[in-house]
């Protein structure tokens, strides 16, 4: 049995006239990773202030390892935590000096203190910029800079508010590889928000999406990503396509739709000669070699334009005059061979593709 | 171990930035001290009477003729007479006196350098001098008030109704405290001359040198129970608002405040001239005269304080007899 | 004027001052650290209050300084007027709102982010305070320069409270201003030197202190 490291009853926080947080129950496990998923202003970065002890709530209640949160030992059980802020905020001094003010905030040993930064140096890879002063590093420094602070103190949970955020994407993918690999060895129970799905993708446990201040869902990449639970968490999590065209008529009870030089076949209302949008989610898209004879009555052909590989998903971009995304499993790339450049077919239903008017 | 060295070095060459940045501040330290000594100099040498200054035309003296520019003592003004006498002067002459009130010692530095077009003063011996070495014109005296020994009402030294030299000598003896304006003011001047001729000068924790003002040094001789030499005006001003608790002790005839009126020698024709003999004949002439006399007496104020303290007039008028003497 | 005196005098103005000062740190300082982390009513008031107090005159402070301490005044009893300890009192009020208001200005100006991620990372109150005071220290030495530049060349108020006298509250200023009154204007302007070689040496000092540690000045390069 996995302990349960993190336990939130009944939290409640009002803001404003109509806007309220709450969370009747919620736990995580000793070193889960959940990611905490929605869009903007929805109360991901209060809730997550909020269980990292920086903000007090209307009611409710939290334990961290079992013991109830109160006034007389907030200080203290505080201290288990680390909660970054999304944008770097240094400390004056040097490099050096922020990495080790969590460490003198807890009144650690020099000697302590010696040895975590070597071990946290050797880790993120810090060393040249020890002794600089944080303001004159790149962004990217500066984030690494920003995790390493948290990690350096080994803390029980670290909460983390869209700590990728406004890094470039080469960067950006450096970085969280090394995030995973470093929390991973750590083990440190992590809550991170953020609004990207990639992001999320990679590297959540457990997903769980928040809209208005509620949880909306909650579970395991694979489930939260495949089967939305409601059409608010489909919009926010699918990697959904979009492709413009003009209804030109009706075949079989079917819409008939002319984009990009291609016939598509989908289902719904729209009166000849207007214009349309057509959407549909990534995880419905077939990806072949070669044209399959099936029911399946929309086929594109194009060549692969990015492969992205996340723990047991894949997400492929497709060229077929326009950018269609395709959700695969690891499995399936694998059978397939796939490499940017190579021409493939995506096929879709019918019924998966959502008409809409512009 | 390397980085450490760069370090060091970065540290070194910090250093060295700071050291140049330090030296710098100090030249503009030394540029400022220097600009400042030449200001001093300028200003230090001493006006010579012979010297002719050319700065002003004649056009620039046409100009500002109507106004004229009266250095005072602050005591004096403080008194309020020259609120009387000015608009008088002004409605009857056409001139605009600008009264400037420094002290006694500055007054006559600004005769000096022909900041004032004409003086008002009351320190005889600095007068003097200042005819003697040729700065003035002429000097004419035009009133007097009393001085008076005041201090607190218990009267330690036993000072009341002795003659100032017998008091000084009292007080000294008996080392009670005595605020000295140490000024250079005309109150001062004859302080020290009353100290000259008793054979003594007054040192030690009991002579307090203030420095400053007569208001505000009879304010620190009330607060510190001490004896002061005091014109009476100021005296008699200062008791009136109830904040003084200081009597009059005693005063003596043989010495007396003697205010005058200088008129400048005229070197580099910046002067206003016309307005200031003007001046000074107004202040001999019998309206003035008369309003010198009257000052202070409306009803209520000094004539009825007469059986108090003992004096009839804030101000004796010098020439209220000899007005036939046309200057 | 001898040279013994002139040393007394300068002695007294930087000791009178300085410890106006000290004392107006020591009281300002934390008084602008309660403002900025407490929200109460009548914040606003009181932070205008100060900031009023910082534009007062010293002859204002001065007068009301004296007439609390004048004998029939409602502190006479302390028996402090015309002495040094007075004049302290008078510079620490005119001080005090300057350090005050200053540092609370120092303070608003660092990210109020910084302190959440203080909080965040672990720091206890006194060490968030701590960091504020730290991420404001170049506020914090402007205001103390401030202030010591204000009561060091204050004349009203040492003035009013001091007396002037000679080898007992006499500083710099009152002499210039007696000086000057006495037409010793060679002197007055010695004096006057004394004053700013003083003031200069002080603040140069301080300002050493402030840009201590500091990599660059953050300003463009004009070269």
């Amino acid at each position: 049995m996995e302990k349960t490291e993190l336990e939130v009853k009944g939290l409640r926080l009002t803001r404003g006239s109509n806007w309220t947080l709450n969370v009747p129950s919620f736990e995580l496990r000793k070193g889960e990773c959940l990611v905490l998923f929605g869009p903007n202003g929805a109360g991901k970065s209060t809730f997550l202030r909020v269980v990292a002890l920086l903000e007090e709530a209307d009611g409710g209640e939290i334990y961290y390892q079992g013991r109830l949160i109160k006034d007389n030992n907030r200080t203290e059980l505080g201290r288990r935590a680390v909660y970054l802020l999304q944008k770097p905020i240094f400390f004056k001094g040097t490099v050096r000096e922020n990495l080790l003010l969590g460490l003198k905030f807890r009144r650690f040993e020099p000697s302590e203190q010696l040895k975590r930064l070597e071990t946290i140096l050797g880790l993120f890879q810090l060393e040249p910029y020890l002794d600089r002063s944080p303001f004159e590093l790149s962004g990217g420094e500066k984030q690494r800079v920003h995790l390493a602070r948290a990690f350096i103190i080994q803390p029980d949970f670290l909460f983390l508010d869209e700590p990728f955020n406004g890094l470039d994407v080469d960067l950006k993918d450096v970085l969280l590889e090394d995030f995973s690999r470093i929390r991973k060895s750590i083990g440190t129970t992590t809550i991170l928000v953020t609004h990207n799905r990639d992001e999320a993708a990679f590297l959540a446990d457990r997903i769980m999406v928040m809209i208005d201040g509620e949880i909306v869902q909650a579970g395991p990449v694979e489930e939260v990503f495949s089967r939305p639970a409601t059409p608010e968490v489909s919009r926010l999590i699918g990697h959904e396509t979009l492709v413009e065209g003009i209804t030109v008529g009706e075949e079989q009870g079917l819409l008939k739709i002319l984009a990009h030089g291609q016939t598509i076949l989908a289902y719904g209302s729209a009166q000849a000669g207007q214009r349309v949008i057509l959407t549909f989610r990534p995880e419905e898209v077939i990806l072949t070699r070669e044209k399959p004879t099936t029911s399946v009555r929309n086929w594109f052909y194009g060549p692969v334009e990015e492969i992205k590989s996340f723990d047991r998903l894949t997400l492929v971009s497709v060229n077929c005059g326009f950018n269609l995304k395709a959700i695969i499993s690891r499995a399936s790339l694998e059978e397939l061979n796939l490499q940017p450049g190579e021409q493939v077919w995506a096929g879709i239903k019918a019924s998966a593709l959502t008409v809409a008017a512009p | 171990m390397g980085n450490n060295e760069a370090y060091t070095r970065g540290e070194n060459k910090k250093a060295e930035q700071n050291g140049q940045k330090h030296r710098r501040r100090v030249y503009y330290f030394l540029i400022l001290v220097l600009l400042l000594s030449l200001v001093t100099w300028r200003v230090v040498q001493k006006p010579n009477p012979a010297n002719k200054i050319e700065t002003a035309t004649s056009e620039e003296k046409k100009a500002g003729s109507r106004d004229l520019l009266v250095a005072t003592t602050t005591s004096l003004q403080d008194s309020g007479l020259l609120e009387v006498l000015i608009p008088v002067f002004e409605k009857s002459t056409g001139y605009k006196a600008k009264v400037i009130a420094v002290g006694s010692g500055e007054t006559l530095e600004m005769g000096k350098r022909q900041s004032a077009d004409v003086l008002l003063v009351h320190a005889p011996e600095l007068e003097e001098k200042f005819m003697a070495e040729g700065y003035g014109e002429e000097r004419r005296e035009i009133m007097s008030s009393d001085f008076i020994l005041a201090g607190p009402p218990a009267d330690p030294a036993g000072v009341k109704g002795k003659t100032f030299p017998e008091a000084f000598r009292l007080i000294a003896s008996q080392e009670q405290p005595f605020v000295s304006r140490a000024d250079n003011s005309g109150t001062h001047n004859l302080e020290k001359r009353i100290w000259k001729e008793i054979g003594l000068e007054p040192a030690g924790r009991w002579y307090i040198e203030a420095g400053q003002g007569m208001g505000e040094c009879l304010l620190i001789a009330s607060e510190k129970r001490a004896y002061i030499l005091s014109d009476f005006p100021t005296f008699y001003k200062m008791s009136k608002k109830g904040r003084l608790e200081l009597i009059v002790l005693t005063s003596d005839d043989n010495y007396k405040n003697i205010y005058s009126v200088i008129t400048l020698k005229n070197r580099g024709g910046r002067l206003n001239e016309a307005g200031a003999r003007a001046f000074s004949d107004f202040l001999i002439s019998l309206e003035a005269q008369q309003l010198i006399r009257d000052f202070g007496r409306e009803p209520g104020s000094a004539a009825a304080d007469q059986n108090e303290t003992g004096f009839l007039h804030l101000f004796t008028p010098l020439r209220l007899n000899s007005q036939d003497q046309s200057d | 004027m001898s040279l013994a005196e002139i040393l007394q005098i300068t002695w007294l103005s930087l000791t009178v001052s300085g410890l106006a000062v000290l004392l107006a740190f020591l009281t300002g300082l934390p008084s602008a650290i309660w403002l900025y982390l407490r929200d109460f009513r009548g914040k606003r008031f009181i932070i205008s209050l100060i900031n009023t107090g910082m534009g007062l005159p010293p002859v204002v402070i001065g007068l009301f300084i004296a007439l609390l301490f004048w004998r029939n005044g409602p502190l006479g009893f302390l028996q402090l007027i015309y002495t040094p300890a007075a004049m302290v009192i008078a510079q620490f009020i005119i001080a005090f709102p300057v350090v005050a208001g200053l540092s609370f200005v120092a303070f608003e100006q660092v990210e109020t982010e910084l302190l959440l991620q203080a909080r965040a990372l672990g720091a206890s109150r006194l060490q968030m305070i701590k960091i504020l005071i730290n991420e404001s220290r170049l506020g914090q030495l402007a205001a103390l320069i401030a202030a010591f530049g204000g009561v060091i060349s204050e004349v009203g108020a040492v003035m009013m409270v001091g007396g002037n006298l000679k080898g007992y509250t006499r500083v710099l200023t009152t002499s210039i201003v007696q000086e000057t009154r006495m037409g010793n204007f060679s002197a007055a302007i010695y004096l006057s030197l004394v004053l700013l070689a003083l003031s200069f040496t002080v603040n140069w000092l301080l300002t050493s202190i402030q840009h201590r540690g500091e990599t660059k000045w953050k300003r463009p390069n004009w070269k």
